[in-house]
């Protein structure tokens, strides 16, 4: 394989990533994210599959190991957990009118994937396209979790922040050492456990996964 | 292995088999005792590690993975020194909320368990020398306190949790993606390996690293830190979480966790500005700092709140540290590591004593704490005296690391900003002072019966005021000689 496939193929994946971030932060129903984000993570984990091979760094595969086994497997896996025990397949709430998000979201990817795909952000590879759509994924996330105020749209939003700079990790600097990726990976586990836990007790006062009940503290 | 390596693990080990110690065995007395036997063994530890760092100078031990330097050793004194503080003010605090059904056995055992762990998240940060590794502790510090904020199981402790969590992991992801910029701007000077992480590497390498690279990273490290920091903007989870927390708890966000992920996004701006130069960092941080200290004004003038008013106060020193730090120079970074020791000690005073106050009278609502000097005179003097000593007057520490910015400012052709920061800052001293003196002094209009303020939470409350006094004005030789040394890491 050349490495102008290799660069083309992981543009490809990353340009894909962020398709599936735009149907993250649109969709209705809790358990089509869930599944949305895995399928996003296995993209990423894809990612790291082949700039592995092709540069011939075998931790890099270990990498792309944790993060399809945590970020696709596991913490989907949890959630979907979460959501049949809250009996949370309620249709997630909005704060913009669907339409608009959907608008919204796809303006923000092309307009970040076309304004940053110049030379400076050009990857090792020579992927123009990871670093822009990483950016991107990382404003998707962020449009999750402030627009749609449901307990999974917001784990899935970090979720879809999380993929964005890991992303942009994998693609510029090969990611970090091994030790330090295992250690965020383990971190990132925790915390959605942590939320998971949270989510149950939100779920027990107020009836559902909804977060903007969540309001009585303010000044 | 060194002295330090094996008194460091047995400092780990004790916090950890105290842990998980007292989830196993039945809870009483026995869980503080436990518990307190622990953190004055790590406060032994520390205080070892400090004698060997003034003496020999900083260190590195397990390979390059930690780093022991003055900055380090400020910082992990004031975790042990507020944390043994914490845990002894934990014994009334939880022995009151048992007796009044707040909170039941299993849980006042996983309190003691979260602590501890906290505890050691804490002392990992400022001791690590990769900075991914320093990374992964301070997401452990916000995992593990976010449970303890909501260890009461009500509403607004869910709130503040849940907010706490969300915001402080988006926040500090971004802090995540600037140490991979980071590394990236590293690995074509120092190779992949691990050194590119390696914070003693990095700065000795510093001024090799690509500006372009180096100043989007720690415009990311800055969003990502400061918001655990709890600068402005990014700050608005602060006030919920610290406020909901027990107030021991309280005192230890306040008085240390910020401190930690400050130091982290301290020592990104050392790398930065060597790399970058142009007082790119320190106006990032005057810029930030400033906000911080604007913003916190209004809310304290308007806080109904005792508790959310020491949160937002907290909001605006650690503005005035970053801006200290920000101004630069001598004596204003000395200015800087001096409040935040001053910040530590004061502000869990603060929050201790705001502690007992609030479980005697049973309220958190200022006006309904009026006339306190009447009935609780003791834990009143101390209370005002810690606002006091927070508010930048003789003989507290904060007089003499706020004099050392407005100083520092001057010699340094920032007396401007440093005027219009310090008028902020005597605006918020004058409010929080009215509000203090009106709960303290005003007449009392709630004729509720007052409970008993225990000896403990009194004495937690003065101890660290005096420390603080003491290391401002009349500093012992090493004392003075390892802050001086910490401010110098701050330097470029």
């Amino acid at each position: 394989m050349s490495a102008a496939h290799v660069a083309d193929t992981i543009n490809a994946f990353a340009i894909a990533m962020v398709v599936v971030g735009v149907f993250v932060v649109s969709s209705r129903w809790p358990r089509h994210v869930v599944y949305l984000v895995a399928l996003q993570s296995v993209l990423l984990g894809a990612v790291g599959v082949e700039t592995a091979w092709y540069t011939e760094r075998p931790h890099l595969f270990v990498g792309a190991g944790l993060i399809v086994a945590v970020k696709a497997v596991l913490l989907p896996g949890l959630m979907l957990v979460l959501i049949t025990r809250a009996r949370g397949d309620a249709e997630m709430p909005s704060a913009l009118p669907r339409g608009l998000g959907l608008a919204l979201a796809v303006a923000l990817s092309l307009f970040t994937i076309e304004t940053f795909s110049g030379d400076p952000f050009q990857t090792p590879l020579g992927a123009a396209r990871a670093l822009p759509a990483a950016l991107a994924l990382i404003l998707l996330g962020l449009q999750t979790m402030v627009t749609r105020h449901h307990v999974v749209a917001q784990i899935t939003g970090f979720l879809v922040i999380e993929n964005g700079m890991a992303l942009a990790g994998l693609t510029a600097t090969y990611g970090m050492p091994l030790v330090i990726e295992f250690g965020v990976l383990l971190d990132l586990l925790l915390a959605v456990v942590v939320a998971f836990v949270y989510s149950r007790r939100i779920q027990e006062i107020h009836g559902d996964l909804e977060t903007h009940v969540l309001r009585e503290l303010r000044g | 292995m060194t002295l330090i390596e094996v008194s460091l693990l047995a400092g780990l080990a004790a916090l950890a088999g105290a842990a998980a110690l007292t989830l196993v065995l039945p809870f009483g007395r026995g869980t503080w005792v436990i518990s307190a036997a622990a953190t004055t063994l790590a406060l032994a530890v520390i205080a070892l590690a400090a004698v060997k760092v003034s003496r020999d100078g900083p260190l590195l031990a397990f390979g390059d993975w930690v780093y022991i330097d003055a900055l380090g050793i400020v910082i992990a004194s004031l975790v042990a020194a507020v944390g043994l503080l914490a845990v002894v003010n934990s014994l009334p605090y939880i022995e009151h909320e048992v007796q009044h059904g707040e909170l039941d056995g299993r849980h006042a055992r996983r309190y003691y368990a979260l602590v501890l762990t906290f505890l050691a998240t804490m002392f990992a940060v400022p001791l690590l020398n990769n900075l991914g590794a320093m990374w992964i502790a301070i997401e452990a510090t916000t995992i593990v306190s976010a449970l303890l904020v909501s260890i009461h199981r009500d509403r607004a402790g869910l709130e503040a949790a849940w907010k706490y969590l969300i915001i402080g992991s988006v926040g500090i992801a971004f802090a995540l993606f600037g140490t991979m910029m980071t590394f990236y701007a590293a690995e074509p000077v120092l190779g992949d390996s691990g050194g590119a992480l390696n914070w003693t590497t990095l700065r000795a390498a510093a001024g090799q690293l690509n500006p372009e690279v180096m100043r989007l990273a720690f415009v990311f490290v800055l969003v990502g830190y400061g918001t655990k920091a709890g600068l402005a903007p990014m700050h608005t989870w602060l006030p919920d979480a610290h406020s909901q927390a027990p107030s021991p708890v309280s005192g230890l966000l306040s008085g240390v966790l910020l401190k930690c992920a400050l130091v982290a996004l301290l020592r990104f701006g050392v790398l930065t500005d060597l790399a970058v130069g142009g007082g790119f960092r320190d106006n990032a941080l005057m810029a930030f700092g400033l906000a911080s200290i604007a913003v916190a004004v209004p809310f304290i003038l308007v806080q109904g709140d005792v508790k959310r008013m020491l949160a937002y106060s907290s909001v605006e020193n650690i503005g005035i540290i970053a801006l200290a730090a920000g101004i630069g120079g001598p004596i204003a970074t000395y200015a800087a590591v001096l409040h935040i020791v001053a910040h530590s000690l004061t502000k869990s005073s603060l929050f201790f004593s705001a502690g007992a106050v609030v479980q005697a009278y049973g309220t958190r609502r200022l006006h309904r704490l009026r006339g306190l000097a009447r009935a609780t005179p003791a834990i009143t003097v101390a209370f005002v005296a810690a606002t006091v000593g927070l508010s930048g007057f003789p003989p507290f520490a904060t007089f003499v690391s706020e004099y050392g910015l407005i100083s520092g400012a001057f010699s340094e052709g920032r007396g401007l900003v440093a005027v219009i920061g310090m008028g902020l800052v005597a605006l918020a001293a004058a409010v929080l002072m009215l509000q203090v003196a009106g709960a303290a002094y005003a007449e009392r209009k709630n004729k509720r019966t007052p409970g008993r303020v225990s000896r403990l939470a009194l004495g937690t409350a003065v101890v660290p005021l005096l420390l603080a006094a003491w290391i401002a004005f009349a500093p012992p030789a090493p004392v003075r000689d390892m802050l001086r040394d910490a401010a110098a890491v701050m330097e470029t």
